[in-house]
């Protein structure tokens, strides 16, 4: 079950409507390109819990 | 000196560093190099430190030091596309290639072909295989070269000459070294990288006056054109291109090869979760983009867009850091360039040349046609890159980068991954030919049998078919097909090739053995076998194990501690008498 989470990351990145504008900016940094980096630090976060909580096991 | 002379001594003493470690690598952890598995695999050894620097280093090419922040300067934030490419792409790993490694490693498949040609019981699609992974590979061998001439075009260097010899260097230490060489540069590459890229992005930004100036000028410069976000018209070239690019990144040969290369299936996992560093970084270097923007570098006239990353390096940078920097570059496109010969090599010499032109070429003499198709591909790629029109070049690595023609991206695999995806997501997966692959076990015991066969588990439904197991075992067999019946979706049992069973290799005697023998030896870590995470059952690999050495290394899982494991062996005993082979049908095996 816990390995669904690992959807979420298809689920925020490839729908671009959603996130393609520049504002709200994050200190000058267009919303575009802070929302993606956001993505990959919280896809990578969602991936080690992922493997932290299933181990070595083989099976989804 | 010049400006010029001290960027190239840097970058030249760098280079010959690395060239050093290339020939020496073939001492480490040393073995005849005359076997596919040691040459183009480097013996499936790697662990998770290494094969994280090997396939970061392989992964991460001059398509992302130079073409994708040469897309950002040119067209803006649709080159951003590779950030959720790189993203998207791990999760997929993370649960596909553990199993294929396990398959892999089981059978002693070292290409994508083998394991297609076995999988779907057919030697068309594996040649079409091997066919796409070697043409999608030059052009991106290409690409890498390409990545090398920006630079040195950028320190006023002799561009063909500087190409030509970093690619006999190229060229001697990945065949005198294989795999190896690759893996040791991809320590030095990588620590290269990371150093430029940490200072750049933190450099280059305080120069500039930060991250909101870097935009804002940006925002200025172009007013009108989307550098900032994408337009309408682009989110679904946005998206398909990441989602696309993410499902065939790994089926890339040289991607194989270094996951085949791997020791065990945690490390694969580890290196799944651990490699979006390298994303990570892959984004902060497509930034550099809007940077040569915002400093206003001016890319070489003969470099067009792709020569920003340089030029922005050149201007921003003292001469040797910036030597220090094209140094990084440079070998960062030898190490994947090494790595692609080495997995096109070794598709044509498995699954062309002995598949077709010498089915009875012992491993040494496969070892070697991979050592000279490694040549072969390499040079035609530098020919390719020398004589061709420059607009061609261009339009390769557009193509390489994912445009429309998607000329290096591989579409072949990409329809081979729609194919294994589909088997994949009913619930057997790849484990599908778990069964068949307990039958190789057996098979091993009654070696005397024909090798060839092409009947199918649960023969008889097919007329003309083996009858049940006929190939594999007639003891057990018929007993156990309503259980497997019951346990696999109802097209499953036909969809097992007995060929399946045997090794890629068959024809060859031992081919299997050799394998099999490796985890009698106890090489393997059991704990990485599947199962064994939850206790029970036992991986496949590890059925030929006599008891004893069952409970000698099977005894630590990886995950769970370290309490032995009497309970499988008691299980899977049963008062029978032989040793642990996990049984037709077992559950364990067939989820």
């Amino acid at each position: 079950m816990i390995t669904l989470l690992l959807l979420a990351p298809f689920a925020g990145l490839l729908y671009p409507q959603a996130y393609a504008k520049v504002n709200p900016q994050l200190s000058g940094i267009p919303f575009f390109i802070w929302y993606q980096f956001a993505w990959l630090i919280f896809g990578t976060f969602l991936l080690v819990v992922v493997y932290l909580v299933r181990g070595e096991r083989g099976d989804p | 000196m010049s400006r010029h002379d001290q960027q190239l001594t840097v970058f030249i003493v760098l280079c010959a560093l690395v060239t050093l470690l290339g020939f020496g690598a073939s001492r480490w952890r040393r073995a005849k190099l005359d076997h596919l598995d040691e040459w183009g695999l480097a013996g499936r050894r790697f662990g998770t430190v290494i094969t994280w620097f090997l396939l970061g280093g392989d992964l991460y090419t001059a398509y992302t030091f130079i073409a994708v922040p040469g897309l950002v300067f040119a067209s803006g934030a649709y080159g951003l596309f590779a950030v959720p490419y790189t993203i998207l792409v791990y999760p997929v790993v993370f649960l596909v290639m553990p199993r294929l490694w396990q398959v892999a490693r089981n059978r002693g498949y070292v290409t994508a072909s083998d394991y297609v040609k076995d999988r779907f019981d057919s030697r068309f699609l594996a040649l079409l295989v091997a066919l796409t992974g070697i043409v999608a590979t030059m052009p991106y061998i290409a690409l890498q070269i390409f990545g090398i001439r920006m630079v040195i075009a950028q320190m006023g260097v002799n561009v063909d000459l500087a190409l030509v010899i970093a690619f006999i260097v190229l060229a001697a230490f990945t065949y005198s070294s294989g795999l190896r060489a690759p893996a040791m540069i991809a320590l030095v590459k990588d620590t290269l990288i990371w150093i430029t890229v940490i200072v750049a992005v933190i450099y280059i930004p305080i120069k500039l006056g930060g991250y909101g100036a870097i935009f804002h000028k940006v925002a200025a410069v172009e007013g009108k054109k989307p550098y900032l976000t994408i337009t309408r018209d682009q989110y679904a070239a946005y998206a398909s291109l990441a989602f696309g690019s993410a499902l065939a990144l790994f089926l890339y040969p040289h991607a194989l090869t270094g996951v085949f290369a791997a020791k065990g299936q945690a490390v694969i996992r580890r290196n799944a979760a651990f490699l979006p560093a390298y994303s990570f970084m892959l984004g902060l270097i497509a930034l550099l983009g809007y940077m040569a923007i915002a400093a206003d570098a001016k890319p070489l006239k003969a470099s067009g867009a792709n020569g920003a990353v340089p030029a922005l390096l050149d201007k921003m940078f003292n001469a040797p850091f910036s030597g220090f920097a094209f140094a990084a570059i440079a070998i960062g496109a030898l190490v994947p360039a090494s790595v692609m010969s080495i997995a096109a090599a070794n598709l044509f010499s498995r699954n062309i040349y002995r598949e077709y032109l010498r089915p009875r070429a012992t491993s040494a003499e496969e070892a070697l046609v991979s050592k000279l198709a490694s040549l072969v591909v390499k040079f035609g790629a530098l020919a390719f890159i020398l004589w061709a029109p420059a607009t061609n070049v261009i339009y390769f690595q557009l193509a390489s980068l994912g445009g429309d023609l998607r000329l290096g991206r591989g579409h072949g695999d990409r329809d081979v991954l729609a194919r294994a995806r589909a088997v994949q997501g009913d619930d057997p997966r790849l484990s599908v030919v778990r069964p068949a692959q307990q039958a190789v076990h057996r098979a091993g015991r009654v070696h005397g049998e024909p090798r060839r066969r092409r009947g199918r588990i649960g023969g008889g439904i097919r007329p003309g078919g083996a009858t049940p197991a006929g190939g594999t075992d007639g003891r057990r067999l018929p007993a156990r097909r309503g259980r497997l019946k019951g346990r696999l979706p109802r097209r499953s049992p036909g969809a097992i090739p007995v060929s399946a069973a045997y090794p890629s290799d068959r024809g060859r005697e031992g081919g299997y053995d050799r394998v099999t023998l490796r985890s009698r030896r106890g090489r393997r870590s059991l704990g990485e076998g599947r199962g064994h995470g939850r206790g029970r059952g036992v991986p496949a690999a590890s059925a030929h194990q006599p008891p004893a050495q069952a409970a000698g290394s099977g005894g630590r899982p990886a995950d769970h501690g370290a309490h032995p494991h009497p309970a499988p062996r008691a299980r899977h005993h049963r008062g029978r008498g032989h040793p642990p082979v996990p049984r037709f049908g077992d559950p364990q095996l067939l989820r």
